[in-house]
């Protein structure tokens, strides 16, 4: 119910900001800072009990939904149903594969009594939930909601959240009452922006806690429409081709996701959309639909991710975009992509994913984020498309981190999301606060700004140090930890002529653009926060208003205590990932 | 034979098949009703004329919901569902209309795409101080062809009902004299028209010199006696001409764009979702008579029969969508755009159809008459919103959309709407339809033509997201609020809503659609 609660408080949030007077700014701000409130209320109450140890696992959850639906099922069907799926014998027993039984075998008399329709359709969730309830993921899955949607094309409503999508969920959730209590400042068709940024968290919790991948995708496709217009309406100058270019680059990617959807909704003859059975019978899947399959969705996050050669939209759409929605496409939407490759991609083709020719191909791709990304931040005038290029340099430590499949590599990988998440939306932040004084971005144009402005240039340090690397600070954990468990995969990995491991030169190629990181940043840090002002206006500037406080005070406070104290986020992260990466890579050497 | 007994048993079975063709007599008697009507009232009042119309069209609506689609129960035409049948030499009846659930599907689809259409005609002012009554009477008779289209059995009833349906179709573009764009509209329309029926007339005497009949059972029946596949490749492909033209899709479509420019809107509308229906119905009944693909032998093994069509309808589906989507990128004309789309949709539906297997149970007609359900009600409210704008504003242009989301928000977000869905985004009914024809494609092992689909959904997304553009984002250049009758807004909420709603709730449409197949 929780998750359910915070997916569509923001929903029933836009209709009541929709029935609002338009005139009234203030009532519509207000209303819908409270509605983020309300929705982040849920968010947190399952971050503090997720840890509780006597809490429902999903493995439990789907287990009792097959009971239900084995009670609800035709009488004489009841026994033969509960035979046939239980945990132990439900991944072999293929539905597709179920009549072929050898002469003999104990299970033609069951199979006999399933013998209508309606049992028929009982068998095949029982055998779903319970296949779902035994895969690999699935014990680390709390707050699972089941239900049935679109019953005849065996559609399930199905939610919960584990280590890996829990942060990202509680981050969306944090950068709402950040965003709203920033946007006070939007003058023009207020009331649509709220509407629009509302639907928006909608979308965005969905995608983070869908375990079907038909509701996954119906979530992520949200996604897309209120960013376009909010790009589109309330962005730069040149906002209309930059929300265009956002919205084709990710529509392309999206259907390519469709169709690999669709083609493991009947492969193997499972038709189900429900990821933990998908996940579950993953194993069955040969070695080329693996491939395609890992390749379609690969193409769909790697979008959105973005990964290079596919990142040409995000420097415009994040130039163009009002600072509240940089800041969400930054901190949470890039995750999107992030999140997919763990959830899905490698999940449900592990065979292909540690293969030799994908894990050199992520790995180098990762590699030409970092160093790419750096030089293309080092380029840069304007100070948002700077932080842009960031961006995709820092997504590429996600991608090193999940070539290397050490415990490491990809606890790295995740930190590096979440801190990134942290640290974009507050660099965004600041560059907004600059930019509502200045009006303009122009990097060499600045200076002095530190004298000026004390509190908000004490904000920028910390941003742009966390974003740096810096250590004690929440960057440095991430890269770090990305960093060891890529340069260790060769030692890892050691013992199993079957793998072919990371080598260690991509991550000795990765390691300048570190330094470059700190070229760019220092770099920027000097031009506009020290030495003497360019312009005298810069020096009738007044320092951060209180609105502005409350919204970078969360993510500066969040940097540094990740930074000193990240077991607060590892402690959470740590078994789901530990499964996942045993699921993973339990194939390799076979 | 030809005696007393013989002319008993055919009046017998005349008699007994009038009882089946109540709702094309409504629509005859409605013709004649509109005209006579006009004559009297001179056009004053175009409400009591509309209302007419109406009233014929529900009635026709009210027999066709009575009517049973079980064969019939005793007298000559026992155990048949087809009604005015001739006699065979051996004794059977062969009927030239059929009266069963796939066709009352498409009848109904018609009559209501025509229901819809009525409104829009009292809005549009072109129509203003005209003699509507004829207007409505080509309109009632364009719909009796349409339903002669979808129970055809008989070649010669499929020609003459696609024939019936283009001919009052040609009139009914050209409506307001003296418009040019119009009376070119008009000619088009004929000279395509033309050419399409007498490529298809070829196919269809092709089709009769070797199986020397004229009813799609005995065609079914040659092919499954797997002679002369190649000629019957030959007729089929020819005939596919006239039914292409129908259907608006490639390679006979070359008349939708200028036809839907220069038509008033409300027929546009009317044509893009009706006269694409019965195009679809017509051929699809013609398509399963060329029998099974497969059939199995004797040894148990499975033969191929026929000639194969499916490849030829999956081409024929990915280039319509492509070509509509292509040519549809550089538009400014929202009408010609909305025609282009129409030829793209046209190839999402034949995508449908290239999946169908003879036999092959509910589901390949559930999806494709689920695709028609979505696509009425995106479709008829994009025309609607066009049709109340037009009347506004004058403009069919792109540009003259400009900042309707201040004009009008409603009708702005009733759009919108529409576009998403016509584009196949999720949450609306347009896409989970295509999802339904994809999960048949990739069943038979058609993969590359869902891919096609797929990219072509990502190309459409630049031009419906253009007219997303100027309504929304881009500034008026009039700021004034469009002033729309609240019942014009009601109506297209009432075709826009849906589109939501089904494409979050679809489970109860699924199951209705599946109970139309052939």
């Amino acid at each position: 119910m929780l998750l359910t609660l915070s997916i569509f408080i923001p929903l029933l949030g836009m209709i009541v900001v929709l029935l609002l007077p338009k005139d009234n700014h203030n009532l519509i701000r207000w209303t819908s800072v409270g509605i983020a409130v309300a929705a982040f209320i849920p968010i947190l109450i399952l971050t503090l009990g997720y840890s509780d140890p006597d809490g429902t696992t999903a493995a439990q959850s789907l287990m009792d939904e097959r009971a239900t639906v084995i009670s609800e099922a035709p009488e004489s069907a009841r026994s033969a149903i509960e035979a046939l799926t239980a945990a132990e014998v439900a991944e072999a027993n293929n539905p597709g594969a179920m009549l072929e039984l050898e002469e003999g075998d104990p299970r033609a008399a069951q199979w006999a009594a399933i013998n209508d329709a309606d049992a028929g359709d009982a068998y095949h969730e029982a055998w779903e939930l319970s296949v779902a309830a035994g895969s690999a993921i699935a014990k680390n899955l709390r707050y699972v909601e089941y239900g049935n949607w679109i019953p005849g094309f065996n559609i399930n409503y199905i939610l919960g959240v584990d280590g890996l999508s829990l942060p990202l969920i509680f981050l969306s959730g944090l950068l709402w009452i950040l965003c709203f209590v920033y946007s006070f400042n939007i003058q023009k068709g207020v009331k649509a922006y709220f509407a629009l940024f509302l639907m928006l968290e909608t979308g965005l919790i969905g995608v983070f806690a869908a375990l079907d991948f038909f509701l996954f995708y119906v979530f992520w496709e949200i996604v897309l429409l209120p960013m376009y217009f909010l790009i589109g309406y309330w962005g730069g100058p040149n906002r209309i081709y930059a929300a265009i270019k956002f919205f084709i680059y990710t529509l392309v990617g999206s259907v390519v996701m469709l169709v690999a959807m669709l083609a493991l909704y009947w492969h193997g003859g499972y038709d189900t959309f429900n990821l933990l059975t998908l996940i579950g019978m993953s194993g069955n899947f040969d070695a080329t639909f693996q491939l395609w399959i890992f390749m379609a969705l690969f193409l769909g996050f790697a979008i959105k991710v973005p990964v290079f050669p596919f990142h040409t939209w995000l420097p415009d759409a994040h130039v163009q975009a009002p600072t509240a929605v940089s800041v969400v496409l930054a901190g949470v939407l890039l995750k999107m992509g992030g999140y997919g490759f763990f959830r899905f991609s490698y999940t449900l083709a592990p065979e292909a994913g540690t293969s030799e020719v994908l894990v050199m191909f992520i790995g180098l791709l990762g590699l030409i984020n970092i160093v790419y990304g750096a030089l293309c931040a080092m380029a840069q005038k304007d100070f948002k498309s700077l932080v842009a290029y960031s961006s995709v340099s820092h997504m590429g430590f996600v991608l090193l981190g999940l070539a290397a499949f050490t415990p490491e590599g990809i606890m790295g990988s995740v930190f590096q999301m979440f801190s990134h998440g942290v640290s974009s939306a507050m660099m965004f932040l600041l560059v907004g606060v600059l930019y509502d004084r200045a009006h303009h971005r122009d990097l060499n144009n600045f200076g002095g700004i530190g004298l000026q402005m004390p509190y908000y240039t004490g904000f920028a340090i910390i941003g742009f140090f966390t974003s740096l690397g810096l250590p004690g600070l929440a960057g440095f954990i991430g890269e770090m930890s990305v960093f060891l468990g890529a340069l260790n995969a060769e030692g890892f990995w050691a013992g199993n002529s079957d793998f072919a491991p990371l080598p260690r030169w991509v991550v000795y190629c990765a390691l300048p653009g570190v330094v470059l990181t700190a070229g760019y940043i220092l770099w920027a840090v000097q031009r506009v926060y020290m030495g003497d002002a360019k312009k005298d206006e810069y020096k009738t500037y007044k320092d951060l208003s209180g609105r502005e406080v409350f919204a970078l005070a969360p993510l500066g406070v969040m940097c540094i205590v990740l930074g000193v104290w990240p077991s607060i986020l590892i402690d959470y992260m740590n078994p789901t990932l530990d499964a996942l990466r045993e699921f993973i890579t339990a194939g390799v050497g076979e | 034979m030809i005696d007393a007994a013989y002319f008993e048993r055919a009046r017998a079975i005349i008699a007994e098949s009038l009882g089946g063709f109540g709702p094309e007599f409504v629509l005859a008697a409605l013709v004649i009703v509109l005209l006579m009507h006009d004559l009297f009232t001179k056009g004053a009042r175009p409400e009591r004329t509309a209302g007419i119309a109406a009233v014929g069209f529900l009635l026709s609506g009210l027999l066709l919901w009575l009517q049973s689609t079980e064969p019939a129960a005793d007298g000559e035409l026992k155990g048949s569902k087809e009604i005015f049948g001739w006699i065979t030499a051996d004794g059977n009846v062969r009927g030239m209309l059929a009266i069963d659930a796939f066709a009352k599907f498409f009848k109904g689809f018609v009559l209501l795409g025509t229901l819809v259409t009525i409104p829009m005609c009292l809005v549009h002012p072109a129509f203003a101080g005209r003699r509507m009554g004829e207007f409505y009477a080509l309109l009632a008779a364009a719909t009796l062809g349409m339903f002669l289209m979808a129970s055809a059995t008989n070649l010669l009833m499929v020609y003459m009902g696609i024939e019936f349906a283009s001919m009052a179709s040609y009139l009914a573009v050209a409506f307001i004299k003296r418009d040019k764009k119009g009376s070119e509209a008009g000619l088009k329309y004929v000279v395509y028209g033309s050419v399409a029926s007498g490529v298809m007339i070829y196919g269809l005497s092709l089709i009769y010199g070797m199986t020397g009949s004229l009813h799609i059972e005995d065609l079914r029946n040659f092919t499954l006696s797997g002679a002369q596949a190649p000629s019957l490749a030959v007729a089929g492909v020819l005939a596919f001409a006239g039914f292409a033209y129908k259907m608006a899709a490639f390679p006979m479509h070359f008349w939708c764009p200028d036809v839907y420019e220069g038509s008033p809107v409300p027929f546009t509308a009317y044509l893009s979702v009706t006269s694409k229906a019965a195009g679809f119905a017509v051929f699809i009944r013609f398509l399963m008579s060329f029998g099974d693909v497969t059939i199995a032998g004797a040894d148990d093994q499975t033969y191929s029969v026929g000639f194969g069509w499916q490849g030829l309808v999956a081409g024929a589906a990915a280039l319509s969508m492509t070509v509509g989507n292509m040519a549809a990128l550089w538009q400014t004309n929202l009408k010609r755009l909305l025609g282009y789309s129409s030829i793209a949709h046209a190839g999402y539906l034949l995508m449908g159809v290239a999946a169908f297997q003879p036999g092959g149970g509910e589901e390949q007609y559930g999806a494709l008459l689920f695709n028609f359900v979505a696509y009425f009600f995106m479709n008829l409210g994009a025309f609607f919103v066009v049709t109340l704008v037009g009347a506004q504003t004058g403009s069919e242009d792109i540009s003259g959309y400009r900042g309707l989301i201040t004009r009008s928000p409603a009708l702005c977000v009733f759009l919108v709407i529409c576009l998403v869905s016509l584009l196949g985004l999720p949450p609306s009914v347009g896409f989970f339809g295509k999802l339904y024809i994809f999960k048949l494609v990739i069943a038979q092992d058609m993969v590359w033509l869902a891919v096609v689909a797929g990219l072509n959904t990502a190309i459409s997304a630049y031009y419906y997201f253009r007219i997303v553009k100027a309504m929304c984002l881009d500034s008026a250049e009039d700021g004034a609020p469009l002033r729309v009758h609240m019942s014009s807004t009601v109506l297209v909420g009432a075709l826009s809503i849906p589109v939501l709603v089904f494409g979050l709730m679809p489970g109860q449409l699924i199951e209705f659609t599946r109970g139309f197949g052939l």
